[in-house]
C-alpha cells in the first residue's frame, strides 16, 4: 500500500509539474501575443495621436504669404511692339466717343526712369519676413462677434518693405475724342509703398460686408501732360512725400458694403453711426447713461475708431512750392456713393 | 499548437508593422521631386460668336444663333459674369460682361524652393559698399530658411482682342425680367455700362509668384 501511495504521489507531481509547464507555455504564448498586438498598436496608433487642448491652442492663425520676386508688369500701346490697349465708355457732351488709349502702364524697381527702362529694373514686392497674406482670421479678434473673416493685407509697418521691395508704377495715357488724338498725360508714382494696408470681408445677412485700411507712402507723385506724341511736356505738378492712411468701417459696428440696386446702380456705403445710441437729445448728441452699452461703444469709436490722415510734405507746380498740406483726424461717420446713369 | 499560433501572429504582426513604418530623416532625405513643371497656356473665350441662352425657340438650341463679331453689339454676345453682393431680390448685380477674345502665354513654371540665402536690399548689384550687418541690407533669406511653392509667370502674354465691359445691371442675364402675378413684366433688363477694355498686344509679366505657409502651423 505504502509503494501505490508514493506512487501515486510521484504521478500527482508529475502530472502536477506537466500542468505547471503547459501553465506556463500558455502564458508564454499569451505574452508573446499580447507583446506583437501592443507593438501593432503601437504602429497602428502612433499617427492618429489625439490633439490636446495644449496643442490645439498652440495653432496660429496661418495664412498663405505671397512675394513676388524679380517683377516686372508692363504694357501699352507703345512697349512690348506695339497693339492696343483701350478704355472705352466715356463721352464728350457733344456725343462724340471719348477713347482712353494707354500708352504704357509699368511696375517695375528703382531705377526704371518713368517707364523707360522698365523691363531691365525688377523689384520683389512683399518681404520673405513679411509678406501679403491672405487669411481667415478669428473675427472676434477683428470686432465681428463669432464669423469667419477673410482677410488680405499687405506687410505690416513693424519691419516693413525696404526700399529694393518698393516699386516704381506710372500710367501714360492719351485721349482720342471722335478718333482725333488729343493729349496725353502721364502719372508716375517713385518707391510706393502700401505697408499697414488691408481689406477684411464677412458674410452679413446675405450681403458682402467688409473693412478697409489703404496706407499709401511715396517720396513722390508727379502728374504732367505732354502733346498727342508725348513729347513737348508741360510744367509738372508735384507732391513729395506724400502719406495717406485711410480708414474705412469698423467691424460690424461700421460695415462697409457695395452693392448694385435695382435699377441697376452701384452704392458704395460705409455705414451709418445713425440709431447706435438709444436716447438722443434736441441738439443730436447722446444722452444715454454714461455707463451704458450704446454710450460706451459710441465713445470708443470717437476715440480709437477709423480715422484717415493726409500729408503731404510739399506741393510744387510749375516749380513754384505751395507749401504742406496736412488733414488728420477725419472720421467718416457715413458715407454713400451712388451712380446714375446720364442717358 | 503554441507554435501555429505564434507563427500565426508573426504573419499578423509583419504587415501591420511594415504598412506604417515611419520614414527616418536621412531615408526622407533621399527623396528627389521632380524638376516642376513648365506650361504654355492658349485659351480662346467666344472670339467669333458664342451660345447665346435663348430658352424660349425650341426650334433652335440658342447656339450660334447670331453674329458675334468684335463689332457686334448684340447684348448676348460674350461671356458674362454677374455677381450679387447685395440682399437678394431688391438688390441688382455687378457685371463683367462681353468677355471675348484670346490670351495665350508661354514658359509658366510650378517648381518648389528651398530659400535660405539672398533677398537683402541690394537693388544695385554693383553696389557691394553696404554694411551686412545694418538691418537694413539684412538678407532675409538666411532668416526665412523654409521651403516655397514658386509659379514663374511667362515671360510676355500675347493678348488677342480680349475685351471686356465692366457694367452693373438690375437682373443676372439680359433675357430676365420681372414678372408680377398677373404676367405682366413690370420690369425691364437694365444695364449701366461702366467702361469697357480692349486689349491686342504683348504684356510682359515677368518674375517669380512665391507662395508658402505663415503663422506657426
Amino acid at each position: 500500500m505504502e509503494y501505490l501511495e508514493a506512487e501515486r504521489d510521484i504521478l500527482i507531481r508529475i502530472l502536477e509539474v506537466a500542468n505547471m509547464k503547459i501553465f506556463f507555455q500558455k502564458l508564454k504564448a499569451r505574452l508573446i501575443g499580447t507583446w506583437l498586438l501592443i507593438l501593432c498598436s503601437n504602429f497602428s496608433y502612433s499617427d492618429l495621436e489625439t490633439l490636446t487642448d495644449t496643442h490645439l491652442s498652440d495653432i496660429d492663425g496661418a495664412g498663405i504669404g505671397i512675394v513676388l520676386e524679380d517683377f516686372v508688369f508692363n504694357a501699352g500701346e507703345t512697349v512690348n511692339g506695339g497693339g492696343t490697349f483701350e478704355i472705352n465708355g466715356l463721352k464728350t457732351s457733344g456725343g462724340d466717343d471719348v477713347t482712353i488709349g494707354i500708352s504704357q502702364f509699368y511696375i517695375a524697381g528703382p531705377g526704371s526712369v518713368q517707364g523707360a527702362n522698365a523691363t531691365d529694373h525688377p523689384v520683389n514686392i512683399g518681404r520673405l519676413v513679411n509678406p501679403f497674406n491672405l487669411e481667415l482670421r478669428d473675427g472676434n479678434d477683428v470686432g465681428v462677434t463669432d464669423k469667419a473673416v477673410f482677410e488680405f493685407s499687405a506687410p505690416t509697418k513693424i519691419n516693413g518693405s525696404r526700399l529694393s521691395e518698393r516699386p516704381n508704377m506710372g500710367i501714360r495715357f492719351d485721349l482720342d475724342i471722335a478718333g482725333t488724338r488729343y493729349q496725353s498725360l502721364e502719372n508716375h508714382i517713385k518707391s510706393l509703398s502700401i505697408d499697414g494696408s488691408y481689406i477684411r470681408l464677412w458674410g452679413g445677412n446675405g450681403h458682402v460686408e467688409g473693412e478697409l485700411a489703404l496706407n499709401i507712402n511715396t517720396p513722390e507723385i508727379q502728374f504732367f501732360a505732354c502733346d498727342s506724341f508725348g513729347n513737348n511736356c508741360g510744367d509738372t505738378v508735384n507732391f513729395r512725400d506724400v502719406n495717406i492712411e485711410l480708414q474705412l468701417g469698423s467691424g460690424e459696428y461700421q460695415p462697409v458694403t457695395f452693392e448694385v440696386d435695382d435699377t441697376g446702380n452701384f452704392i458704395f456705403e460705409v455705414g451709418t453711426l445713425a440709431g447706435k445710441c438709444s436716447s438722443v437729445n434736441s441738439t443730436g448728441g447722446c444722452s444715454s447713461a454714461a455707463g451704458s452699452q450704446d454710450y460706451k461703444d459710441l465713445a470708443k469709436y470717437y476715440q480709437s475708431g477709423p480715422q484717415s490722415n493726409v500729408y503731404v510734405d510739399k506741393v510744387i507746380v510749375g516749380g513754384q512750392d505751395f507749401g504742406s498740406t496736412t488733414i488728420s483726424n477725419l472720421q467718416i461717420q457715413y458715407l454713400e456713393v451712388k451712380s446714375h446713369d446720364l442717358q | 499548437m503554441i507554435k501555429i499560433i505564434i507563427i500565426a501572429l508573426s504573419a499578423l504582426y509583419l504587415p501591420c508593422s511594415m504598412a506604417l513604418e515611419p520614414l527616418g530623416e536621412e531615408e526622407l532625405q533621399q527623396v528627389l521631386g521632380q524638376g516642376g513643371v513648365y506650361l504654355s497656356g492658349d485659351i480662346t473665350i467666344n472670339e467669333a460668336g458664342g451660345p447665346l441662352n435663348v430658352e424660349t425657340d425650341t426650334s433652335n438650341p440658342g447656339v450660334w444663333k447670331d453674329s458675334c463679331t468684335t463689332s457686334s453689339t448684340n447684348v448676348r454676345c460674350g461671356a458674362r459674369i454677374a455677381v450679387n453682393a447685395g440682399d437678394g431680390d431688391s438688390s441688382g448685380w455687378l457685371v463683367l460682361d462681353n468677355i471675348r477674345g484670346r490670351f495665350s502665354f508661354e514658359g509658366m513654371t510650378l517648381t518648389t524652393r528651398t530659400i535660405n540665402s539672398g533677398f537683402d536690399n541690394n537693388f544695385d548689384p554693383t553696389n557691394t559698399a553696404h554694411d551686412p550687418n545694418d538691418a537694413e541690407y539684412g538678407e532675409d533669406g538666411v532668416a526665412f530658411n523654409r521651403d516655397v511653392l514658386e509659379i514663374g509667370l511667362p515671360y510676355t502674354i500675347k493678348y488677342s482682342n480680349v475685351s471686356f465691359t465692366l457694367a452693373n445691371s438690375n437682373f443676372a442675364r439680359p433675357t430676365d425680367t420681372e414678372v408680377n402675378s398677373q404676367g405682366q413684366v413690370i420690369a425691364e433688363f437694365a444695364q449701366t455700362d461702366i467702361l469697357s477694355v480692349k486689349i491686342d498686344g504683348d504684356v510682359s509679366l515677368r518674375g517669380n509668384l512665391l507662395l508658402f505657409p505663415t503663422g506657426n502651423p
